[in-house]
């Protein structure tokens, strides 16, 4: 047999980046911990599951239907996007979750050479699409939690194509208001996409937050990314949009995969979109769950980041990835902030009630177990 | 540097003459080089003993502190040349001369051997710099109130934590690479090392930490090293937090911390067992950096109650499975990739095949290391690879005792086990 000479045919920087490993099934997960439930707090799923009219069509959902190919540009479901957002349907793009769009993106604007530029300490997908693409990602350290707007600045140069700004941040839930935005938009000037991911857009209810979709007539360079899976529940299915000017995503289109976006999919967002009750409950949902987390917080002594986002970041007196452990063990999983360059700090989604309270019982027994809190609050008590 | 040869003994002289001219243009002194050119000389002809006519490829990496020699040959070798012990006659001293590896090994300060992931297999020879001592002590300075991080110091203040190092810390609590500064600089330099350190108002030297990052799924850091700050505990969780920062989001699975004294639990270390190494007890931490997801553990049943209390008091989600020996086929043969460092006394062998011959190949290697006066030998399991367990009980029957667990460490979690030189 020959061997194929596979050294010679990756790229370096495909051959330097490293496959992120995904967290195994629950119930692996459950026999490895030794936990008999398992409370999901990483991912910023929605715990209500659905809205109301995605989850009856899901039940009714024809079986038949699945051994035809879907609408492979999703041409009913931009319709009715089109319709709620106020733009035209050439100006959506959906993908296979934000996470495919980030991709389309890259691919349409950076070659070898060029950058992107984004925070250090911001979801990480922006910088590893970049990296293995084989586009340099340059990180600005984040000011006080937030964007820093003058670090971006100093950092973009004439290879910069994409900034991207997370709007809210993940994980910190620190946000730029409309005003920030222009300022930053009239400084940076139209030489540059700026991609503001609104990932978590629905579950903002301030006055000055801004909607990126509503600016791009002032600025044809932005890109805004949303998602159907945090308030909407339909993370399974994968599925996220984005929203340019027509001449933008017309360029986008070249570099987005067809087909991409399954039948189930589609349908499911085509009946959850613009629920407002559900919209609603949820935001009722997670504001209890943030105000129960910062009551807990405050109790234990423990700095607490809470926003409108359906998460909060607390930081501990000892390692994130053991306290991970230590939760795992009473069933409840959470997301070390060490990856997200936050070591000591945990990220926590809102949940139910029941849960919510299971769980601050759960770190209030961990901290009283494990710690020395009076250096905490020395190092940390005063700068929050 | 690159040399394309073949494996027959009229093309030593090439060899060592490219081994010598690589090393000079690596900056090596002469001496050094000569005995980069000798140890060449030891693995050419035990490779032409081996594999016979093959073609190699001999290349030079300049480490800037070291001139590494990398010998790819397409095929395994016979491995038990790699042995340190594998002449027949090491019992007399004249066969102790004789035995070509090892002096090899004797002459140049770090020997391995790795199989490539993509084929081949790999010997490398490193030889190290020589460098001037210290000119100057460090000055103790006023206690420092506030301070700032800096990954990038300037050459001057590596210089100076260079001699804070030597001069405020016994001999034992740090790796004596770290000295003198011209080493020091030079290895961070190599980019395998970095460095961190904390300044005060004035720039003045607070304190820091040094890291070392090899092919592995771990970092090594050593440190925190302190002068005197008014805040000592808040320094040491400022610097943890900053190694961990930097490598939170990279593919390492995790740090280790060989600290000179125990860390607050805020800096985010766990406490993993200590070493002891000439001198004294290194207080170890570490530091997962990954979440757990849990993984499957092949562990001798000698080892079992270190094994499932660490495991146990770290949280550690294992699938345990006791390893019995019942007399199956292990490899053909047992093979040690060992590394020596001679002027702290201290031998690291790691198994890389484990055979029905384990308890002779082992005890060939610890008579060796105590004629060598080796006082430290540690050997790693992997409880990734079922049979390392076969080799427990033999290094048990030896003196040796566990020290140290290092989840993610390898395949699966690192055992370091700890003999004193000439204990049974
Ligand atoms: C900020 C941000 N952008 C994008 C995504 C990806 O969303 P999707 O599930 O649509 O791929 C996430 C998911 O965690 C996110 O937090």
């Amino acid at each position: 047999m020959t061997r194929c000479n596979l050294e010679a045919l990756v790229p370096q920087y495909v051959r330097q980046f490293e496959a992120y490993i995904p967290s195994p099934p629950d119930d692996e997960l459950q026999r490895m911990f030794g936990c008999s439930r398992l409370v999901r707090m990483n991912n910023n799923e929605n715990p209500l599951g659905p809205p109301p009219a995605a989850a009856a069509l899901l039940k009714t959902f024809d079986p038949a239907l699945v051994s035809r190919y879907p609408s492979g540009d999703c041409r009913p479901l931009r319709a009715k996007l089109a319709e709620y957002l106020g733009v035209t349907p050439l100006q959506v793009i959906l993908g296979n979750g934000a996470n495919e769009v980030i991709a389309f993106v890259i691919k349409a604007f950076c070659e070898q050479g060029d950058n992107i530029v984004t925070a250090d300490r911001t979801f990480a997908v922006y910088e590893w699409i970049a990296r293995f693409s084989g586009v340099d990602a340059r990180l600005v350290p984040l000011d006080d939690f937030g964007f820093d707007e003058e670090g971006l600045l100093a950092r973009v140069d004439s290879r910069t194509k994409l900034v991207f700004i997370c709007n809210p941040n993940n994980p910190t839930g620190t946000w730029w208001s409309k005003d920030r935005l222009v300022r930053f938009m009239e400084r940076l000037g139209p030489n540059h996409i700026v991609v503001l991911d609104e990932a978590y857009a629905e579950f903002m209810n301030q006055p000055d937050y801004p909607d990126g979709i509503a600016l791009m007539s002032r600025f044809p360079n932005l890109i805004v990314f949303r998602t159907f899976s945090k308030m909407y529940g339909l993370a399974g299915l994968r599925i996220g949009y984005l929203v340019g000017t027509e001449q933008v995503t017309d360029i986008v289109r070249k570099t987005a995969i067809v087909y991409s976006v399954n039948t189930l999919a589609q349908s499911a967002a085509l009946a959850a979109l613009g629920d407002q009750a559900f919209i609603s409950a949820t935001r009722s949902l997670v504001q209890d769950g943030q105000q129960m987390l910062a009551a807990q917080c405050a109790e234990l002594k423990l700095p607490i980041l809470t926003s409108d986002c359906n998460f909060a970041m607390i930081k501990l007196p000892f390692s994130d990835t053991l306290a991970y452990r230590l939760l795992m063990q009473q069933g409840y999983m959470v997301r070390t902030m060490t990856g997200f360059r936050f070591p000591g700090w945990i990220r926590v989604s809102m949940t139910n009630r029941d849960a919510m309270q299971g769980f601050c019982t759960a770190l209030s027994r961990l901290i009283h177990s494990r710690t020395d809190q009076s250096l905490l609050a020395r190092t940390y008590g005063g700068s929050l | 540097m690159e040399l394309n040869v073949e494996l027959i003994p009229e093309r030593m002289p090439v060899v060592v003459a490219f081994a010598e001219a690589a090393a000079k243009n690596a900056g090596l002194a002469a001496a050094e080089a000569t005995m980069l050119a000798l140890s060449t000389e030891e693995l050419f002809l035990a490779l032409c003993s081996s594999i016979l006519g093959a073609g190699i490829t001999v290349r030079l990496q300049d480490r800037r502190y070291a001139a590494d020699l990398l010998f790819q040959v397409p095929q395994p070798p016979d491995l038990r040349i790699f042995n340190i012990t594998s002449r027949p006659d090491h019992e007399t001293e004249a066969g102790l001369a004789e035995m070509g590896l090892f002096l090899a090994s004797r002459a140049c300060d770090q020997f391995s051997i790795q199989q490539l992931a993509l084929g081949g297999w790999e010997i490398m020879l490193r030889k190290e710099r020589n460098y001037p001592a210290a000119t100057q002590q460090f000055q103790p300075l006023p206690s420092v109130q506030t301070w700032q991080l800096t990954t990038t110091p300037a050459p001057d203040l590596v210089k100076q934590f260079s001699t804070l190092i030597a001069d405020s810390y016994a001999a034992c609590q740090f790796p004596e690479e770290f000295t003198p500064p011209g080493r020091l600089l030079d290895k961070l330099a190599s980019n395998e090392y970095g460095i961190i350190l904390a300044q005060g108002e004035q720039g003045e030297l607070a304190g820091g930490l040094i890291w070392h990052a090899d092919e592995g799924r771990i970092v090594e850091c050593f440190g925190p090293y302190l002068a005197a700050p008014a805040e000592p505990e808040q320094l040491t969780i400022a610097l943890c937090e900053k190694v961990t920062e930097q490598f939170g989001r990279s593919n390492r699975l995790g740090l280790v911390l060989y600290a000179p004294q125990q860390p607050p639990a805020a800096a985010g270390f766990e406490a993993t067992g200590s070493i002891v190494i000439p001198g004294g007890t290194i207080w170890t931490g570490y530091r997962m950096l990954a979440e757990e997801f849990g993984a499957d553990a092949a562990v001798a049943a000698e080892l079992m109650p270190f094994y499932t209390n660490w495991c146990s008091s770290m949280a550690l989600a294992r699938n345990i499975h006791p390893y019995h020996d019942d007399g199956e086929t292990g490899n053909g043969l047992t093979l040690f990739a060992t590394r020596l460092n001679r002027a702290t006394g201290m031998a690291r062998l790691t198994p890389l095949l484990v055979g029905r011959d384990a308890e002779a190949v082992l005890e060939e290697h610890l008579q060796l290391l105590d004629q060598e006066q080796f006082s430290a030998i540690y050997c790693t399991i992997d409880t990734g690879r079922p049979f390392d367990s076969l080799l427990v009980p033999h290094l048990l029957r030896h003196g040796f005792t566990p020290r140290m667990l290092v989840p993610w460490g390898g395949t699966g979690d690192l055992i370091h086990l700890y003999r004193a030189g000439g204990s049974q």
